[in-house]
């Protein structure tokens, strides 16, 4: 069962051209949708929720088209909140109440004072940290199925960053739940992201099982004629900085058998996007 | 729907103190110069204003791109919008004929006297049209136009009713229509049907954009 399943996703825009996407969400997982800041992400979720109007494609949540039912299911989590800087966590609490069905006021007020907010502050008063913490609890405290995450970590410290994939990783124990994340800050994703989906200039280039990513693929740093000898079908991208090729390559274990003069090492996400973004495909 | 209403609430009354001042003030400048039954009207539209912040407040805060992921219809939306400005036309009454009838005390202590319950009736009538003639318009124009680009559209949705009304009262008077008393009362009793016809173009042309509306 797909918790998201989206087919030939089009979207024109301005300057920018979301093109032909495809992807899926397997309930029961976390799917990193990474890329550069303008790569497209929260283009394609909003185009997902119906924010904006696709020129063409298909999305299905639970094997269905979205629906006002179906919306009870999933949260949308963007990267900043979305209510006025004047109200406080009391008064969201009153506003949501009345607009989903299974809002969940105990589980609401657990999770604000897990995370030790204030009830009576306004929200505008509260940190980056803070903000980004209700935004999460808002979108939790409906117990939905579907997490859809833009940018949920951007802006935080280390400590807020762990604190919040722990508790993605304490959603995700359910395995009717599922999560797509998207985010430039690729670390996050090594944690706990179960499948990559690589996107750039509103094309995904990328997507694959992370633990199959991290083995499949690897990082060569080697000269001008080492570099030459690399088959070209395995060449993911490459940049020269410094006289010095880096090199992703998509079959680091063919390559290390093949190949066993060159050196090549464990890849990160960030590295492979980085290369991607800025170097040669 | 009860909580889009609510969250507008919330985020005016967060403003009730400005509100509450320049009512006010108007009650100290109209009172005494246009008389009690004047400030009604104008107290009212000012109150129902209001309703036309919220959207300012939803731009700043991106609440619409938010919104829409909720279990509801983009349509409710704009039902939320137009329950909040009736709801802020029916505060703009109350609050009109208390701080009305506070300055008419003050400064005109006859006044209140000399009105009978009928001509308050109708000016409540007048005041309750007007506002809710001009704020759907100001709804469709904020929505088609985003809070920043319609503050200049929004003035001529005040303006232009305004003129048509004029214009027209003028052709009528041209054709010899004679404005009497009695036809003004008629007329008055008239404005409800008129602004429940208003309203539901106005709802029907909102939710069409709203519709189409991408964030």
């Amino acid at each position: 069962m797909k918790a998201i399943e989206i087919k030939n996703l089009s979207k024109k825009l301005d300057a920018f051209h979301i093109d032909r996407i495809n992807f899926t969400v397997p309930k029961g997982n976390i799917v990193g949708l990474i890329g550069e800041n303008g790569a497209g992400k929260t283009t394609t979720i909003k185009l997902m929720m119906d924010v904006i109007e696709r020129d063409s494609g298909e999305v299905r949540f639970f094997g269905k088209p979205l629906n006002k039912d179906l919306k009870e299911e999933i949260s949308v989590v963007y990267d900043e909140i979305n209510f006025y800087e004047k109200v406080d966590v009391v008064k969201i609490n009153t506003i949501l109440k009345h607009i989903f069905k299974a809002w969940d006021t105990t589980r609401y007020f657990g999770l604000i004072n897990r995370f030790k907010l204030p009830k009576n502050k306004a929200i505008g008063n509260f940190s980056k940290g803070m903000k980004m913490k209700l935004n999460i609890i808002i979108g939790l405290a409906h117990s939905p199925k579907l997490l859809i995450l833009d940018e949920p970590t951007s802006g935080l410290d280390p400590s807020a960053r762990m604190e919040m994939l722990d508790l993605f990783l304490e959603f995700i124990q359910n395995e009717e739940h599922s999560i797509l994340l998207s985010s430039h800050i690729t670390n996050d994703l090594e944690r706990i992201a179960d499948y990559i989906v690589m996107m750039h200039h509103g094309k995904i280039i990328l997507q694959l099982n992370k633990d199959e990513l991290l083995y499949r693929y690897g990082i060569i740093r080697c000269s001008e004629k080492q570099f030459q000898r690399i088959p070209k079908n395995v060449i993911f991208a490459y940049q020269i900085s410094n006289s010095i090729y880096e090199v992703v390559i998509n079959n680091a274990p063919g390559m290390k058998e093949a190949y066993p003069e060159l050196t090549i090492d464990r890849i990160t996400i960030d590295d492979m996007m980085s290369i991607y973004i800025r170097g040669e495909k | 729907m009860r909580g889009l209403v609510m969250k507008d609430f919330y985020n005016v009354v967060n403003n009730g103190l400005g509100l509450f001042v320049m009512m006010l003030i108007l009650s100290v400048a109209i009172v005494p110069t246009q008389g009690f039954l004047g400030y009604l009207v104008a107290g009212t539209v000012v109150c129902s204003m209001m309703s036309t912040t919220s959207f300012a407040i939803d731009n700043n805060s991106k609440w619409e791109q938010f919104a829409i992921t909720f279990p509801i219809d983009r349509k409710d939306i704009v039902k939320g919008k137009f329950i909040t400005l009736f709801l802020f036309t029916m505060i703009g009454i109350l609050l009109s004929i208390i701080l009305g009838s506070l300055a008419a005390l003050i400064f005109q202590s006859d006044i209140l006297q000399t009105i009978g319950v009928k001509e308050i009736g109708q000016m409540i009538i007048v005041g309750i049209s007007v506002a809710l003639i001009f704020g759907t318009n100001s709804i469709a124009l904020l929505l088609k136009f985003g809070a920043e680009k319609a503050r200049m559209f929004l003035i001529l949705g005040y303006v232009i009713p305004g003129a048509i009304l004029i214009y027209v009262v003028d052709k009528l008077q041209e054709l010899g229509v004679i404005f009497t008393g009695e036809k003004l009362n008629q007329f008055i009793y008239l404005l409800p049907i008129l602004v429940i016809i208003w309203l539901s173009i106005g709802y029907t042309l909102a939710v069409a954009i709203m519709k189409k509306k991408q964030y």
